[in-house]
């Protein structure tokens, strides 16, 4: 439907239209919607009202009326002369490194690579002469090297000796949905916002008058990746008695964290990772971090990565069925695959609220990995695509054949464009449960279908249900909606063709999705989104007709639903 | 974009100009991160010495003036977190003399909406108000991302759902 520029924007599309952050391809679709829809072009009208707003809000506020520079500007000649200085000054290899070396900005990471590894490596050094190395050493090389490279929101699962939950830092996330965790940690002066950190244990660490430590290398030789070194400060002076935390030897990236607080609660803190690449994958509902009792020391690291079971069609239906319980099986870009005995669920660009959301649906499925992946940035300086005006001035130019009719036959404009905007809305819904109704025709062909068991086909029976009975009822008010306009129009129905119906539900299920995309294209064509498919201009008798054939498609799936029994 | 082999005085110009043009740009900027004055100014001028030493050193750059705002709010976070308080962002409204427009009610309207759309800004996350404030200053979603460290895609969620709370002020 996107291809046809009707679909409303997804969400925040507006606002990177308007500060000309979208591909050229993605912006004309944009402002070929807005030529047709009034509900977007109101909204964007807002959207440019509140960056009028910001605009003042910055010259007016903060540029009169926060406190002046209290000092003169400085001229910086003789900063730059000491600048000048200092470089004519330096060794001639660093001088020769330059010239053979230049700089370039994707050096810069490759830079922050090479450091940590360098740190990683000298640390790895000292830690074999020197056995007894502290952990303050430890922690600020950690923390130098957090400090080296972004840090993105991510998710840390916390146990406690009475729950278990997940919870995202670092996006600007609320914590208040653990307070009495919150509360404990913040009793001792632990930074609760990042709590799974080397900053903050050094933090911690650092203000306690009295302590010990322990730091302690532990490798595990059947994953390499997950060799860490242990750091544990115990101490009578703060009401956290001993805070241990692990750091992996690689990239000295916090794993995990144990926590044992003066009034014996004890919180367990396991990043999970997502990102594809990363050493260490999160089987949601794995039993992870450290499993100790309080007081017992680990001897290893436990994996994290171990999947209880190995995955079939039934934990997949499971997945699926916790996806439809979210709403994730709409449209959002989430793939779901067999692999290696696992079920892996991808995203690509879900918002972190919903990200969220789905790792709540997931996380207790024993053998399921989700990951979620930003896509790639939108390019920048000279080819990026400039800020176009956001509405094409259509004076002058003739309006879609059917667009004036339209008009008319509503009572004007504004009418015209409440119709089109319902209408749109109808049909992105609607197609949004065919989409999902082919999705789990594909995933569940009839051999895999035959492999569940009753409980498993009645689960999958109602998620069809679910979604047949929305696309009847979007489907349905569009019909209503525009039969009698199109007859108005001079349409008239043909006999529907003559065709053998499918008697399973999967093929039933592509024989819908193919009616409804010519429902969907031929409305593109009514409302002057896309050109008549011949010069005849019979659109409203093939829309008629379409309409009369999604309909039967549509009444015989729920038969199949009913034979079935499910 | 700057080429490596200017020779000084050409960078000495350019860093120069850009100084002019986006100094008081640059000490707002550490002012709404809770710098105090004398400190936003010091580090404003600090920037540039380092945008001076990265050009001098041969660094390529597409876009100084996002450079400049990307180290202006990593020293700002780090002066910061020196500072035994945050410096609150207190908008001086008293001292305000005459209006943007001149007329006294259109003035005093405008006055009271800024008053709340200012209360709206307080009230964002720190990572959706920092990159209301970056994208104030121009800078394209990716230099925003590169600046507090967060992907282009994400610097468009924070900005949708600043400018969703944002866009209630005009109802209120």
């Amino acid at each position: 439907m996107s291809s046809l520029g009707m679909q409303h924007p997804e969400e925040g599309q507006l606002l990177r239209y308007l500060d000309g952050e979208l591909p050229g391809r993605k912006a004309r679709q944009i402002r070929q919607h807005l030529e047709a829809c009034g509900h977007c072009r109101a909204e964007l009208e807002e959207l440019q009202n509140t960056a009028g707003d910001c605009v003042r809000y910055r010259k007016n506020v903060l540029g009169t009326c926060l406190p002046p520079p209290p000092e003169a500007w400085q001229d910086l000649s003789r900063g730059f002369d000491r600048i000048d200085a200092s470089l004519a000054g330096e060794s001639l290899a660093a001088r020769l490194a330059r010239v053979v070396f230049p700089p370039r900005p994707v050096v810069r990471w490759a830079a922050t690579g090479a450091i940590a590894v360098a740190v990683v490596c000298a640390i790895v050094y000292q830690l074999r002469e020197t056995p007894s190395v502290h952990a303050a050493a430890l922690l600020k090389k950690a923390v130098a090297v957090a400090d080296s490279r972004p840090r993105p929101a991510r998710r840390i699962r916390i146990r406690t000796a009475s729950q278990q939950l997940t919870r995202v830092v670092g996006a600007g996330q609320a914590a208040s949905d653990t307070p009495a965790i919150e509360r404990l940690f913040r009793s001792a002066n632990y930074n609760w916002d990042d709590p799974l950190s080397a900053r903050a244990f050094e933090t911690w660490r650092d203000q306690l008058p009295a302590k010990r430590d322990e730091v302690a290398a532990m490798e595990d030789p059947q994953s390499p990746d997950r060799n860490s070194y242990r750091i544990q400060t115990t101490t009578d002076a703060s009401e956290l008695v001993s805070a241990t935390l692990k750091l992996r030897m690689t990239d000295f990236e916090p794993l995990e964290g144990r926590f044992e607080f003066r009034n014996r609660d004890w919180v367990e803190m396991t990043e999970l990772t997502d990102q594809p690449n990363e050493p260490a994958s999160t089987v949601a509902g794995a039993t992870g971090g450290m499993s100790r009792q309080p007081g017992m020391p680990p001897d290893r690291v436990e994996s994290l990565a171990e999947p209880v079971n190995p995955a079939g069609v039934a934990e997949e239906l499971q997945v699926v069925a916790a996806l439809h319980q979210v709403g994730a099986d709409l449209g959002d870009p989430v793939e779901i695959a067999r692999e290696s005995g696992q079920i892996l669920v991808s995203g690509t660009g879900i918002p972190p609220q919903h990200q969220k959301q789905i790792h709540e649906a997931l996380d207790s499925i024993p053998g399921v990995v989700v990951r979620f992946t930003e896509p790639g940035g939108v390019p920048s300086g000279p080819g990026a695509p400039p800020a176009e005006p956001a509405v094409r001035d259509s004076a002058g130019s003739a309006p879609p054949p059917f667009q004036a009719r339209l008009e008319e036959r509503l009572g004007g404009r504004p009418q015209y464009e409440r119709f089109s905007s319902q209408l749109l809305d109808e049909s992105d819904a609607a197609m949004a449960r065919a989409y999902a109704l082919r999705r789990l025709a594909q995933q569940f062909p009839p051999d895999v279908e035959r492999q569940l068991s009753m409980e498993d086909r009645h689960t999958l029976g109602n998620l069809w249900r679910d979604h047949l009975a929305a696309f009847a009822k979007e489907s349905g008010q569009m019909e209503a909606a525009l039969t009698p306009l199109l007859r108005s129009l001079g349409g008239t129905v043909a006999p529907l063709d003559v065709r053998s119906e499918p008697a399973a539900w999967q093929p039933a299920t592509e024989e819908l999705v193919g009616a409804a995309r010519r429902v969907e294209t031929l409305l593109a064509v009514l409302l002057g989104m896309a050109p008549p498919e011949n010069p005849a201009d019979d659109t409203p008798s093939q829309l008629l007709a379409a309409l009369a054939q999604l309909r039967a498609s549509q009444e015989h799936c729920q038969r199949l639903l009913s034979y079935d029994g499910r | 974009m700057i080429a490596q082999e200017r020779n000084t005085a050409a960078l000495r110009d350019e860093v120069g100009k850009l100084y002019e043009e986006a100094r008081e740009d640059v000490y707002r900027y550490l002012l709404t991160l809770g710098l105090n004055p004398p400190r936003a100014q010091e580090a404003a001028q600090e920037v540039f010495l380092r945008l001076y030493t990265a050009l001098r050193k041969g660094d390529k750059l597409e876009n100084p003036r996002a450079w400049v705002f990307r180290v202006a709010h990593n020293l700002g976070l780090k002066i910061r977190a020196r500072q035994n308080s945050e410096e609150p962002l207190a908008p001086q409204w008293e001292e305000q003399n005459a209006g943007p427009t001149g007329n006294p009610e259109s003035d005093l309207l405008e006055h009271e909406r800024m008053t709340r759309f200012h209360s709206a800004v307080e009230g964002l996350s720190e990572q959706q108000r920092r990159c209301l404030f970056l994208r104030m200053e121009g800078l394209r979603y990716p230099e925003i991302g590169s600046a507090l460290g967060i992907s282009a895609s994400t610097v468009g969620e924070f900005l949708r759902r600043a400018m969703e709370r944002l866009k209630k002020v005009r109802y209120e």
